[in-house]
């Protein structure tokens, strides 16, 4: 079942004078099936960012739209998008966005606050959560007593204990050294195969290499896709780094 | 010179840029200065006496004045040297020495100097006739102020100002050159642990400040308020900084603890956020909140005394023309000053009206049980006694006939006298006759205080023998002396008063000839009222004026503290909206936020400014303002003209903190 439909994106930023229009995406179009692994790559300045932003809803597209388990985001009036994100949408972004004033486990309790779940649910998510991302220990310390891997774990847990439909990781293994980003890459395996959607922006080879499928943008374009099917963790890093040589010297379509 | 210029524009560039900092450290620097001036200026002003009460109450501001000047220049030097340092880190690496950086800090510091005391001189000097013109409108001057321009006061100003730009400019250098670029460039917020809840700390500081308000509430007396007020005021001072440090903590931690109530929207953010903001600003906030009490309560007062100037003179005075005069015995003097006032009326035309003479002797002592003993700074009463017709003189009420001689009547007392005293080890038998309240000037030190009607001499000489004996021989106290006091009205203009006044203290003066002059006190109501009046509205001149002072040092705190602030929010609001909150939401639980930091320490000054009444109100009484409503209603409009104030910055500073956190 398609859990993510995105058609004809288009986005271009205006400046005030109307003189320097950048068109940061042209026309992306794909869908995420329920239970994938996507990863999107894309060098600096492919619109990679902007195509995040715009499936988080933190920015509006200047054309296309976008289907989230069957309802148009575009639609979504400005005051109900907060819930609609914190609902349906989990976040991990490269720097964490961890609260320097909570601890780990307000932090993670932070989206259930704000749809006002009483405070015995939230423990009750929480418990199994902890313990899958191995941070149990950790619930009480503030984020500047912990490490970047557990820091990212920890928001890896507030992304999903909503519950969301599907969960957008922004360069999750950006600020972390390779020891830490392999264990959160295997965990984010272990996720999907517990059967959540996750889509990744990323232009790690290794973190793209982990993907079920991966997304290539150049020029505001969907230019290639690769899908992993039963190809090795190896096979695939070697394909997606033939694939980004290919983008790289501005070769046509590959395949 | 092509290098000196260049460190010129860079140093002006780096202030023109970091305006946001600057300009307030500016203005502070320029207001400061101003006042400074100002009051030098009186001071220096050499159309005033030398012994006029407005230039000694000015010159009693000035050093205050230039004290807190200084702790405010550093204080805001303070946030801005810790917001530049990064940039001066940058600088190093860029590839300017540590020299260079001084030189610049230098040059930056001189530019700041010469703006402010250039301005702020110049609108001294602008001002000062504006002023002047003012004042003179304010204060009833016995000489009237005239404007000149005063050079000593302007070198004054620029010395000692210039040695507190140096003495910044010194601990600036210091702190740059101390810290290591790599320290300097990293500007990242490192995360501290949540405070701890310092429970005794927070008990004591509400002991402090129950105490405190006890003291105030429980004060019977001018003489008690005198001692403690300034307990009272310390342990306010002292409590309320315990209570911004770690009483709210402590409560933000109960309410924490509370499970159902913390993982609310409307409270999680919050209670969280406050726990670390107190932790960071409690001490600002007690700042706030003291320096506010001191500018309400020094302004409500001074305001006070002011408004109840008229009340004051007419207690003190109840007659156009007093004259008291001591130690003089025999009856002729009363008839001898009875006949020069008659003489000078004839001479000069002026009618007399209401005359009359008394004699007293009052006697402040210490009673307990109706034994009273030599004063010994507990329970103070003052006993003033008449012989019967002196009594009928001032009281203007008939006494009884046929008093037993030997017997003490009390005609008049705030409290019950026993029937049998011991007065200094002799025994007297009293009787109660309360004809009236206790009039006059009861002394400032008494709790309590009779009018005592001695029927004769004998009794009346034996009482003047017994304190006379008993207070020479007393450490550092000295007998009463019975005094004769004669006053009148006169039926003229206030102009011819003197007229009447001038001659009749020549001829008092003869009468009781030059070795007793010391002992003679003559008023002129006018003169006095004057005088008076010149000391009311000095008192409120500098009332206002260091209140504005510490006013501006509270706007400038709470802006300062408003942009770290904003800055430091920033984050925290991308943050909370990236997962999912509103952005309405979070202006609403930050603007919560701010709200009861900035409102917190005012509605705590109002607090104490209530419960500091009581004994206010008895302080001034010692001032014999004894109008408790006046009082009220003064420091009522005060508080509010500052909340006014207060919320206009609020909202000025809480827009540049929206600007930042947006």
């Amino acid at each position: 079942m398609t859990l993510l439909e995105v058609k004809n994106l288009q986005k271009i930023y205006t400046t005030k004078s109307g003189a320097n229009n950048v068109e940061a995406l042209k026309d992306v179009s794909f869908s995420v099936e329920e239970g994938e692994y996507v990863a999107i790559m894309g060098e600096s300045g492919s619109g990679k960012t902007t195509l995040l932003n715009i499936l988080a809803s933190l920015d509006k597209p200047t054309k296309g739209e976008i289907i989230l388990g069957g309802k148009k985001t575009t639609d979504i009036k400005e005051k109900d998008l907060a819930a609609f994100r914190r609902e349906n949408l989990g976040f991990v972004f490269q720097d964490f966005n961890l609260l320097d004033t909570f601890t780990l486990k307000d932090n993670i309790f932070l989206p259930l606050v704000l749809s006002s779940k009483p405070y015995s649910e939230m423990q009750t998510r929480i418990e199994p959560l902890a313990k899958q991302l191995g941070i149990e220990e950790l619930l009480d310390k503030y984020p500047f007593e912990v490490s970047g891997g557990q820091k990212q774990r920890a928001a890896v847990a507030r992304a999903l204990i909503t519950n969301p439909h599907i969960i957008l990781l922004d360069e999750p293994t950006g600020a972390l050294d390779s020891k830490a980003s392999d264990s959160l890459l295997n965990l984010f395996n272990k996720i999907n195969e517990d059967g959540q959607t996750i889509l990744m922006v990323t232009h790690s080879t290794k973190a793209a290499s982990h993907a079920k499928r991966v997304l290539f943008i150049k020029d505001g374009v969907v230019f290639h896709q690769i899908y992993r099917g039963d190809k090795t963790r190896d096979q695939m890093y070697q394909q997606i780094t033939d694939a980004l040589t290919t983008l790289a010297t501005g070769g046509g379509n590959v395949e | 010179m092509s290098k000196l210029f260049f460190y010129f524009k860079m140093a002006w560039t780096n202030i023109v840029k970091n305006a946001k900092f600057y300009v307030p450290y500016i203005l502070t620097s320029f207001i400061t200065i101003t006042m400074f001036y100002t009051l030098q200026s009186f001071v220096n002003n050499s159309n005033l006496p030398k012994s006029a009460s407005f230039r000694q109450l000015m010159g009693f501001g000035l050093p205050i004045v230039l004290l807190f000047s200084a702790i405010f220049l550093f204080y805001t030097n303070s946030f801005l040297i810790r917001r530049r340092k990064t940039e001066f880190g940058l600088f190093n690496i860029l590839g300017m020495e540590k020299r260079h950086i001084t030189a610049l800090i230098v040059i930056e510091t001189v530019i700041i100097a010469v703006i402010s005391l250039v301005f702020g001189i110049g609108f001294g000097v602008l001002t000062n006739k504006l002023l002047f013109l003012l004042l003179n409108k304010i204060v009833d001057f016995v000489t009237p102020l005239v404007f000149e321009f005063s050079l000593p006061a302007v070198t004054n100003t620029v010395c000692l100002f210039a040695l507190i730009y140096l003495a910044i400019l010194i601990k600036n250098i210091i702190e740059v050159l101390k810290v290591k670029p790599i320290e300097l460039l990293s500007s990242e917020r490192r995360g501290e642990k949540e405070p701890k809840a310092r429970w005794i700390i927070s008990v004591f500081g509400i002991v402090c400040v129950v105490s405190g308000y006890l003291i105030s509430v429980t004060c019977a007396d001018a003489y008690h308020a005198i001692i403690l007020f300034f307990v009272a005021v310390m342990l306010v001072i002292v409590g309320t900084y315990c209570l911004f440090m770690s009483g709210t903590i402590a409560l933000l931690k109960l309410l924490k603890n509370n499970k159902d109530y913390y993982y609310k929207p409307r409270h999680f953010s919050s209670i969280s956020g406050m726990l670390f903001r107190m932790k960071q600003n409690g001490v600002g906030l007690a700042n706030i909140c003291i320096l506010s009490t001191m500018v309400i309560v020094m302004i409500g007062t001074t305001v006070s005394l002011y408004a109840g100037a008229s009340d004051i003179i007419n207690t003190r005075f109840g007659h156009e023309v007093v004259s008291t005069f001591y130690d003089v015995n025999d009856d002729d003097l009363k008839s001898q000053v009875k006949n020069v006032a008659q003489n000078v009326s004839k001479e000069t035309g002026i009618g007399i009206e209401n005359y009359r003479e008394y004699k007293t002797l009052e006697v402040t002592m210490s009673a307990k049980d109706g034994v009273y003993e030599v004063a010994n700074g507990i329970n103070f009463s003052t006993m003033e006694f008449y012989r019967p017709e002196d009594f009928e003189n001032l009281y203007e009420i008939k006494v009884p006939e046929g008093l037993k001689p030997g017997v003490l009547y009390v005609a008049a007392s705030t409290y019950e006298v026993l029937d049998t005293i011991n007065f200094l080890g002799k025994d007297f038998e009293v009787i109660n006759l309360n004809l009236s309240k206790p009039k006059g000037q009861m002394s400032v030190m008494s709790t309590d205080s009779c009018a005592i009607i001695v029927p004769d001499e004998e009794t009346y000489n034996t009482i003047n023998e017994l304190q006379t004996k008993a207070y020479t021989n007393a450490a550092g106290l000295l007998p009463s002396i019975p005094s004769l006091t004669v006053e009148f009205d006169l039926d003229c203009s206030a102009e011819d008063e003197y007229k009447f006044y001038d001659k009749y203290e020549k001829e008092i003066v003869k009468i009781v000839d030059g070795e007793n002059a010391s002992r003679i006190s003559l008023d002129l109501r006018q003169d006095s009222a004057k005088d008076f009046a010149e000391f009311t509205g000095s008192f409120l001149f500098l009332g206002v004026f260091l209140g504005v002072l510490f006013l501006m040092a509270t706007v400038l705190i709470m802006y300062y503290k408003q942009i770290v602030e904003g800055y430091d929010d920033r984050r925290n609001f991308e943050i909370m909206q990236n997962v999912g909150m509103d952005k309405s939401e979070v202006k609403k639980t930050i603007s919560g936020q701010v709200l009861i930091l900035f409102f917190l320490p005012l509605l705590v000054a109002f607090l104490h400014m209530g419960f500091a009444l009581p004994i206010l109100a008895k302080l001034l009484s010692a001032f014999a303002i004894t109008n408790v409503k006046l009082v009220i209603i003064c420091c009522g409009i005060t508080c509010l003209i500052y909340a006014v104030i207060y919320a206009i910055v609020y909202s000025f500073t809480s827009k540049t903190y929206y600007r930042i956190v947006n």
